[in-house]
């Protein structure tokens, strides 16, 4: 392994949804959890998001999603990201997501969902023991 | 209301009750915390005196209902006269669905309707629209032009009933289609009551539904003002709203001050428009949280009351006392409400309800128990309304004005609130105005350091949160979650498809083409817009009009 | 590891994002690998934009991207953001700044955290620069972190630098 790795993270906001408190607060401890982590922004479609991976070499793709969107976005941005070629990246999500939904979106290939209320420091130690490579 | 001897003796001996009685039981059984705060994170005294508001003149700071400067609240009688409007937030799937609850609500003896949007409707986008795709009736109702408005208040005369519609850069749009429909039902324009957001500038700080830039954005907002001035005298034509802005994460202070500064940007721009400070003065409203700290939010709202009479006597020179009263509408806070544990939510909302009855709200949106679920169940919607009806009947907080008044912890929080609100207008002023301080990022940032201030205070255990950090419980899967059709986009994909092909497309160009027209002078667009829902214009096609003279805003987000 | 080179040069993205984490990563074999990178660059003009904290550099490099990208050009941008001292991690604000281009598929935005090193770029922008230069950027836009007026690193990097300030 390299001597300075850091575990880079996409925060991203996809679809028309415009909670970012969750997201941008995230953005914030990942980076004092020593994380490098760009933040997207709002209205993000897919390709941006995967584009954005892509160009990052990120480590971790975040998806907060708190519209009922998900079951649309999360998939179709694991799928992009495949066929990118970018098929060690780690996706986790997070917001507002109905338990009957987790188990199809893991199928799909989101490591994982976080919901209201949870302490990032479990968010972090979860990428932090998922990470691959590492 | 004291004199000078009297509060020095107070003084003196709160200070040998400090240093005595006090002292001594704090030795033996130190308190709970070194320091107490607010949610807001207000350093809370022991105990409030005489001293703490010792050059409190009655007149000057509190006056009486419905007179200057409305610390009291803004009518002479407040609830004893009339309770407060019940008006529950609701929206998702087709305009049928939302009707059905509507009508439901109204049944159980809701006062007024709220209409939540989907985020297409809310972002100017048709149903059928590429960026539309999985959002439709998802999160609100989905409504593409006047046909889907009939449905939504299909049976529902509007004379009789107020309707608030959270609506932004859209507003003119739906309004029109609202007036149009009045139209059709034969209710004048000044028979029609209710409400419009219409507040562009917290999209931009913290609510995301913007379209335009900031100064075509504006003039949408002033040439609602004024049409609704000229032509529908009783409608609220803005809803000028520090609800998000608390939900953002900011503290009661900052809502307060930030929604003040967003007014005093709306009132600048109408009277730069050429618009008296009393004519459309009178028909602004408000809109803000209620958390769960009741005397906290019940001095956040007198401050605020006091503060803006202030500010449209002496900074706007209104000389009509309506044009000073902030009347508001209130929703629970949302954010303050758990997934886990949620009938723990319905106490929470109790006591939010009662800060706002306290507090003299003119209009009250109470959460549901799911409210981090799921939108409300009709079950969990029932009991938010029950709660409102229990406080307003059975607990008495509606029957005296203002009780609070008088109390020494109140009225010093409630100087104190002021006090903060004065200084961030001041810091506003001096950077140049909402619109600059926005565009720095000074308002977003106060906001999220809000935010990430409470979060580590959840996490350290230093604030305690039942249910997240004390007293948790393993639970079962929540059930019975509301759930929108999926099918929903195709559904209306095909009705616009319909409506495109059926209406009287020379009735349409020509409405279209008459908007674009006006839009690009300084006349005011309210009545082209009429006439463009008229014509079957949906709402994507006529936010398209104004996409391409104006192009479209892209926010300078702030982490 | 030729392979990933190999691959840069023949225009793979993907390859190009995975050799600029190795250098900046300080692999082992960095300095191999730049070795095979060297005959391949000196095409690209590097244009360095540099100034105090929020004075607009991300905003610049927007614009003048997306004038480049009206003349057919093709762009690298690196964005350089201040590790924390503390905790090592960052915020990399600038992306998200560049709305216009990060829309494009044709301009490759790297943002990077400087790692500890002081003068306003990280210890391997300068490798970085040369990656995307044998990629076959026509242009390669540095934007340094807010730094004084006195630390000028990047004007060893650049052909020409621009150093942005805020009127007033
Ligand atoms: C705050 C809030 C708002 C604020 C948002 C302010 C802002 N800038 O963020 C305001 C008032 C603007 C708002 C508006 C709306 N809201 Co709202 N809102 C909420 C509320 C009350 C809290 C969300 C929140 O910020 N929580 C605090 C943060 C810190 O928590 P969080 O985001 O959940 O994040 C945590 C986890 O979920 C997880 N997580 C989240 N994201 C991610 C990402 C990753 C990668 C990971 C690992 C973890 C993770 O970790 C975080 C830490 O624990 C929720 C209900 C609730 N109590 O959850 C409704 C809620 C999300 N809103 C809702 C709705 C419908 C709306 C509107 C669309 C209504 C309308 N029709 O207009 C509007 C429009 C908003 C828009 N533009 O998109 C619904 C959504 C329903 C659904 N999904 O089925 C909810 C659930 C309320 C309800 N029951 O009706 N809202
Ligand atoms: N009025 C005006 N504002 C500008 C201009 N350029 C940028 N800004 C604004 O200045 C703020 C900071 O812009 P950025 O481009 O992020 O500045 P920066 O120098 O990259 O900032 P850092 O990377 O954080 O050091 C934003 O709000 C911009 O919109 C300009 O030419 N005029
Ligand atoms: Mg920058």
């Amino acid at each position: 392994m390299t001597a300075k790795k850091r575990i880079k993270v996409i925060m991203a906001k996809p679809g028309l949804d415009g909670h970012d408190r969750g997201a941008k607060l995230l953005a914030r401890v990942f980076a004092e959890a020593g994380m490098e982590v760009v933040y997207t922004g709002l209205r993000q479609t897919p390709e941006m998001i995967v584009e954005a991976a892509l160009q990052e070499d990120a480590d971790v793709v975040g998806l907060s999603s708190l519209s009922g969107v998900h079951n649309y976005f999360f998939p179709r941005v694991v799928e992009l990201l495949k066929e990118k070629g970018l098929h060690d990246v780690l996706v986790v999500g997070g917001g507002i997501i109905p338990d009957e939904d987790i188990a199809g979106l893991k199928k799909a290939g989101v490591a994982a969902v976080f919901g209201p209320g949870t302490r990032t420091d479990e968010i972090i130690k979860f990428i932090k023991d998922n990470i691959s490579g590492s | 209301m004291f004199d000078k001897e009297k509060i020095e003796s107070i003084k003196t001996k709160k200070e040998e009750w400090d240093c005595g009685p006090v002292e001594k039981v704090c030795a033996k059984f130190p308190e709970r915390r070194p320091t107490f705060t607010t949610i807001s994170g207000e350093e809370v005294e022991r105990l409030y005196t005489p001293t703490d508001i010792a050059d409190f003149d009655y007149d000057l700071k509190l006056g009486f209902p419905g007179e200057y400067p409305f610390t009291r609240g803004v009518q002479p009688t407040m609830y004893r006269g009339r309770l407060w409007t019940m008006r529950q937030y609701a929206g998702f799937g087709t305009a049928r669905e939302t009707n059905e609850r509507y009508r439901y609500l109204l049944q159980q003896g809701q006062t007024g309707l709220s209409v939540a949007f989907d985020l297409p409707t809310q972002s100017g986008y048709d149903s059928d629209h590429q960026l539309s795709m999985g959002e439709v009736g998802k999160v609100g109702v989905a409504i593409d032009s006047i046909d889907d408005m009939r449905v939504l208040f299909d049976q529902i005369p509007l004379d009789k009933v107020t309707t608030s519609m959270t609506i932004n850069a859209p507003a003119t749009v739906l309004l029109a289609m609202y007036l149009a429909l009045a139209e059709e039902q034969n209710v004048p324009y000044n028979k029609v009551g209710g409400t419009v957001q219409n507040d562009i500038l917290k999209e931009i700080i913290c609510r995301g539904q913007y379209i335009y830039p900031p100064l075509p954005s504006m003039r949408l907002t002033v040439d609602l003002i004024k049409y609704c001035y000229e032509h529908v005298p009783t409608w609220n034509t803005i809803s000028i709203s520090g609800y998000h802005i608390r939900e953002a994460g900011s503290t009661a202070a900052q809502e307060m001050a930030f929604t003040i500064a967003n007014g005093i940007s709306y009132v600048q721009a109408c009277v730069d428009a050429g618009m008296e400070v009393d004519s459309f003065g009178p028909r602004l409203s408000f809109f803000f949280n209620a958390f769960t700290n009741v005397l906290e939010e019940v001095a956040k709202f007198r401050a605020g009351r006091r503060y803006w009479a202030k500010i449209m006597k002496e900074r706007f020179g209104a000389k009509n006392p309506r044009s000073m009263m902030m009347r508001y509408h209130v929703q629970t806070g949302g954010v303050t409400l758990t997934a886990q544990q949620p009938l723990n939510n319905i106490v929470r909302v109790a006591l939010q309800t009662l800060a706002t009855a306290y507090g003299g709200a003119q209009s009250l949106h109470t959460n549901s128990f799911d409210e981090a679920l799921c939108l409300p169940t009709e079950e969990a919607v029932t009991v938010a309304l029950r709660t409102q009806q229990i406080v307003a009947e059975e607990s008495g907080a509606a029957d005296s004005i203002d009780p609070l008044a008088g109390s020494y912890y109140v009225e010093a929080m409630t100087d104190r609130i002021e006090d903060e609100i004065h200084e961030y207008i001041k810091k506003i002023d001096a950077m140049g105005g909402t619109l600059k301080a926005i565009d720095e990022g000074y308002i977003q940032r106060e906001i999220q350091d809000s935010a990430y201030r409470f979060q580590k205070e959840i996490e350290s255990n230093e604030r305690i949160y039942v249910g997240i950090n004390k007293y948790i419980m393993e639970e079962p899967p929540p059930t019975n979650l509301l759930k929108v059709d999926p099918k929903q986009q195709e559904i209306e994909t095909k009705k616009l498809k319909k409506l495109r092909a059926e209406r009287d497309q020379k009735a349409w160009k020509a409405a279209l083409d008459g908007l674009d027209k006006v839009s690009r002078t300084d006349e005011n667009v309210m009545s082209a817009v009429i006439e463009a829902v008229k014509a079957q214009a949906t709402v994507g096609e006529i936010c398209d009009v104004w996409r391409n003279i104006w192009g479209e805003y892209r926010p300078k987000e702030f982490v | 590891m030729d392979d990933l080179v190999a691959e840069v040069l023949q225009g793979s993205v993907r390859a190009m994002a995975r050799l600029i984490t190795l250098i900046e990563n300080e692999d082992s074999r960095a300095l191999y690998l730049m070795a095979a990178l060297y005959p391949h660059t000196g095409n690209a003009y590097v244009l360095g934009i540099t100034g105090s904290p929020g004075t607009g550099k991300s905003t610049l490099t927007d614009k003048i991207t997306s004038v480049l990208r009206d003349r057919e050009q093709t762009v690298g941008v690196i964005a350089v953001d201040p590790s924390s001292p503390f905790t090592g991690g960052a915020l990399l604000g600038d992306r998200i700044r560049m709305q216009r281009s990060s829309g494009d598929a044709e301009v490759f935005i790297r943002s990077m955290a400087t790692r500890g090193n002081l003068g306003g770029l990280a210890r391997t922008t300068a490798d970085i620069v040369k990656i995307m230069d044998a990629f076959g950027k026509d242009w390669v836009i540095v934007e340094t972190v807010g730094v004084g007026q006195d630390e000028v690193e990047i004007a060893k990097t650049a052909d020409t630098t621009i150093v942005v300030l805020a009127p007033g």
